[in-house]
């Protein structure tokens, strides 16, 4: 009898939270694939590293063709690759809303969605998106980012709902701040407030 | 090689699972089948995957199509009707990403 290891897919993997993520899913047994836009700085056994721009549709289309080709099913997919941006709103270029926008919210939706494609074979899958603590403090300086976040929560909830039928559940991890990159922009005092 | 032949195998057996999941069979059933609308062979819940496992299977076959799109869904005549017209549909799509670099490769020079 061979054994096939369970697969889990961690976007953002090569540092931060997802990082952590992954050595996580490492140490239960997992298969664990990380996409992250750069190359992860670290390895593992059990751990292959996919480059992927998860804001492009392609680029995970491309994820997706290299994943099935590994031994396993995906059992886990956590969309945890996020960009934030701390400014004004009054002097927040669109350009970087757009950009949020697309790694936060179309990013998510289109790793949800090419996850599930898989799951749905067996009939089993968990999915979790990344949103945050800013959303429910309506954090200023943090516009764009807190818009996303609230957009991913309503998406993780419209998706549970589609794809409860094959067996797939889909929930948002909402956490507070962690001394990672993406929180170098906020101050110090900022960060005491919402811890 | 992708041809209409081969497409219609192809969807006709990713029907076939989908009709088995629901408990029903593939007999009698023919290309001319109504994929949607109120004599629909399947639930819109199994069309869905019926969809996604053939985009899959092209996929597999290094053919990457979406079939699924506002021009597909604005047609008066809805390429998903049947799994005849589906084929026809995915070649045309096939031709259009074939042709695509050729006409832009002739426009450059």
């Amino acid at each position: 009898m061979t054994s096939t290891k369970r697969i889990a897919l961690v976007t953002g993997a090569s540092r931060g939270i997802g990082r952590y993520l992954a050595e996580h899913l490492l140490g239960k047994g997992y298969t664990v694939v990380g996409a992250s836009r750069r190359s992860a700085e670290w390895e593992a056994d059990g751990y292959h590293d996919f480059p992927t721009d998860v804001s492009d549709e392609k680029s995970v289309v491309d994820l997706m063709k290299k994943l099935r080709k590994l031994d396993g099913p995906l059992e886990v997919s956590v969309t945890n690759a996020g960009v934030a941006s701390m400014n004004a709103a009054l002097l927040t270029p669109a350009s970087s809303v757009r950009q949020i926008m697309d790694t936060n919210l179309l990013g998510t939706f289109v790793i949800s969605r090419e996850s599930a494609k898989l799951m749905r074979r067996n009939s089993y899958g968990r999915i979790v998106t990344m949103s945050s603590v800013a959303v429910p403090l309506r954090l200023e300086g943090q516009a764009a980012y807190v818009a996303s976040k609230s957009a991913v929560e309503s998406l993780t909830q419209v998706l549970a709902r589609e794809f409860f039928s094959y067996g797939i559940t889909v929930n948002a991890l909402s956490l507070p701040p962690i001394d990672i990159g993406l929180t170098q922009g906020v101050p110090k005092e900022k960060l005491l407030k919402l811890k | 090689m992708v041809n209409k032949e081969y497409l219609l195998k192809l969807m006709m057996s990713v029907l076939e699972e989908a009709l088995e999941d629901q408990g029903s069979s593939i007999e009698g059933v023919t290309t001319q089948s109504p994929l949607i609308g109120p004599d629909a062979l399947t639930t819109s819940l199994a069309f869905v995957s019926i969809i996604a496992d053939i985009e899959m299977s092209l996929e597999d076959q290094e053919v990457e199509v979406t079939l699924v799109s506002e021009e597909a869904l604005s047609r008066s005549q809805s390429p998903f009707r049947t799994l005849d017209a589906l084929s026809d549909y995915v070649l045309e799509l096939i031709s259009a990403s074939v042709s695509e670099p050729t006409a832009t490769k002739s426009t450059d020079s």
